[in-house]
């Protein structure tokens, strides 16, 4: 389940950082929540924080440099999904990322850390 | 500072970039597909052969099942069984050929079985374009030909970098289909950039591994052989024919590998290659992964008649040249992550086959709006071919795996024939076809179509799997599961490409639709 939770904030990361981007809209719908700069911003600082979460959390489950390779792996991947279905599918997309993002935080909460 | 090249330059890498993508990108897309495939060999291995499926037998001793093999050549390879499961086995390749043999070794039974099913591993050898028949040529032709997509790769960088940011997350499919294949092969390739790179920077070096190091003996080692061995370490696999000596008998295995372990004892012996074996300077390289080192594995050289510790390969004592080959192998080959990290490689290689296959798309669309020729309608065609054709050879391959009787001696011969027929044949269906897009929607159905009875065909050979009547594997579970999914994605795509398409009273040959002349559209329209 450890993979799966790493999985899933690296999913809310590319879902920030698509967010984020000025770009990032179906005609001219945004995610209001990022409208401003300053909402970009601390979603772009947000995302960086889950990126190392994860990399943290991988590395109690395997050693050496394979965190870094998880990391970029995931967000590479990720990210191509997110700017592919965005476009096409926001809501889905957000609300992928909350559910996501509150069921890896409930499952540490009740089984703990590796 | 400004990202912008100069007219001229920008000119020169676009071209450069158009014409070593066009060329090199429907080879190139089969080897990603394939190598996609490939990333789940274990489980496929598994899936495809009951013999893997059991529990490992017992063993009095390593030594056992090299007992049971009725003659054993002077260079072999010997498999122990991984993760609990299957047979030990042996493998070599017949005596100045290139033609690889594998042998299940039951120790119990005390019998010899010869390898009769390799659908997984034909699709992993196929992916660096290897065959016993064709031998290294057409593996270094693949590894020089992903130079030229190394070159497609860094100019389509440098003609995109000052677009990089700014069109990161842009898809517009609404906006038609060349804006679409467009921004799809620019996401794609952006996110996937170092993906890409890594993996053909790693494959050319896999592929081109034994050439580059026959033609570094003369001028790096003065054409000493040995040291040249040596050095490369396990660099390289298949070696120069070097003199072992007189004949000589060879300790035991299990002598040998105790050895191995009394100068390694982290390693966990997996699986030994003989070099020699019967000779009085014969080796054993005692090979499996390192604890505590996630990252590679590890190597002891023992002398099969002596016992004398020959060389150690570990992440902490190996050469340059060792610690660059384990990184290499160790990336490209995915040893790190688990599964996990096999899923997002997969998502990143349907990527870059989404990648190669719209800058083929992005190519047509540019020239349709001027004159179209010959090579653009061939194109067209080839790239449906191709694009559509190497899935539906892949579905027809697993498909005769499950149909043709395990214990039939020419069954792996007779799968190579079925993808290859396959392959050939969707090509020459896409050739012949005037409508690209009825080229995917039917091989892509078909391919679909194909699957679907897998699960209920693979019950003939193993009740291990999702509709057997044994206890489900999971590994053998997973594999039917998937081939179902799979399925039903390629019938979804075939069912909306052919949604997509257009209605056939006004269906143009696709020369005309590239063509694009008022007049033809007339003519051909006129009832």
């Amino acid at each position: 389940m450890t993979e799966v939770v790493v999985v899933l904030w690296l999913y809310c990361a590319a879902v920030l950082l698509y967010g984020a981007d000025l770009r990032s809209r179906r005609g001219d719908a945004r995610l209001e929540a990022l409208r401003t700069p300053a909402h970009r911003k601390g979603a772009r600082a947000l995302a960086a924080g889950l990126c190392l979460l994860a990399g943290w959390l991988w590395a109690r489950i395997e050693p050496g440099p394979a965190p870094y390779f998880m990391v970029l792996v995931g967000l590479m991947a990720l990210g191509t999904v997110v700017a592919l279905v965005g476009s096409r599918a926001p809501r889905l997309l957000w609300t992928g990322a909350l559910a996501g993002g509150a069921l890896s935080v409930l499952w540490l909460l009740v089984a703990g850390l590796p | 500072m400004s990202w912008k090249l100069s007219r001229h330059a920008f000119r020169r890498f676009w071209d450069v970039h158009a014409w070593a993508g066009v060329i090199t990108s429907l080879l190139v897309y089969v080897m990603f597909v394939l190598g996609s495939l490939v990333l789940f060999y274990p489980q496929l291995a598994r899936w495809e052969e009951p013999l893997r499926q059991g529990p490992p037998p017992p063993m009095a001793s390593l030594q056992q099942p090299l007992a049971v093999a009725n003659a054993l050549p002077e260079e072999f390879y010997y498999y122990l069984p991984r993760h609990d499961q299957g047979l030990p086995k042996l493998g070599y390749y017949l005596p100045g050929t290139t033609s690889w043999r594998e042998w299940w070794l039951d120790p119990v039974a005390m019998r010899e079985l010869p390898a009769r099913e390799r659908a997984a591993a034909f699709l992993y050898d196929l992916h660096y374009l290897w065959h016993d028949v064709t031998g290294f040529w057409l593996q270094y032709g693949a590894g020089v030909l992903v130079f030229g997509f190394l070159l497609a790769i860094v100019t389509g960088v440098l003609i995109h970098l000052k677009d990089l940011s700014r069109q990161l997350h842009q898809f517009r499919p609404e906006r038609g289909p060349r804006v679409a294949w467009s921004d799809l092969h620019k996401v794609a390739g952006v996110f996937g950039l170092p993906f890409q790179l890594v993996y053909a920077l790693t494959g050319t070096l896999m592929a081109l591994a034994p050439l580059l190091f026959a033609l570094s003996v003369a001028p790096v080692f003065g054409g000493d052989e040995r040291a040249a061995v040596q050095t490369a370490g396990a660099l390289i696999d298949d070696l120069p024919p070097l003199d072992y000596g007189p004949p000589a008998a060879p300790l035991p295995l299990d002598v040998l590998v105790a050895s191995a372990r009394a100068a390694e004892p982290r390693l966990t012996p997996e699986s030994f290659v003989f070099r020699g074996y019967g000779r009085r300077d014969g080796t054993v390289d005692v090979r499996g992964p390192i604890a505590g080192h996630a990252f590679g594995a590890g190597l002891v050289q023992v002398g099969v008649h002596s016992a004398r510790v020959l060389g150690i390969e570990t992440p902490e004592r190996e050469t340059a040249v060792g610690g660059v080959a384990r990184f290499i192998h160790g990336l490209h080959t995915v040893e790190y992550g688990g599964l996990t990290a096999r899923w997002l490689m997969f998502v990143l290689a349907v990527a870059g086959c989404a990648t190669i296959l719209s800058g083929n798309w992005v190519w047509l669309e540019r020239r349709q709006a001027r004159a179209s020729g010959f090579g653009n309608v061939l194109l067209a065609r080839l790239t449906a071919g191709v694009g559509a054709g190497t899935l539906f050879a892949v579905a027809a391959l697993f498909l005769s795996s499950r149909i043709l009787p395990m214990d039939w001696e020419g069954r792996t011969r007779a799968e190579e024939y079925v993808l290859a027929g396959s392959f050939l044949g969707s090509l020459a269906w896409g050739a012949c076809s005037s409508n690209s897009a009825r080229t995917w929607w039917t091989l892509l159905g078909g391919a679909g179509l194909l699957l679907l009875p897998i699960p209920v065909l693979a019950t003939r050979h193993s009740q291990l799997g999702l509709l057997g009547s044994g206890a489900r594997d999971p590994s053998v579970a997973a594999v039917d599961v998937a081939m179902w999914i799979a399925a039903a994605l390629l019938l979804g795509l075939a069912w909306r490409i052919r949604a997509q398409a257009r209605p056939a009273g006004s269906q143009l040959s696709e020369s005309a639709r590239l063509r694009g002349t008022a007049d033809e559209l007339l003519a051909r329209n006129r009832p």
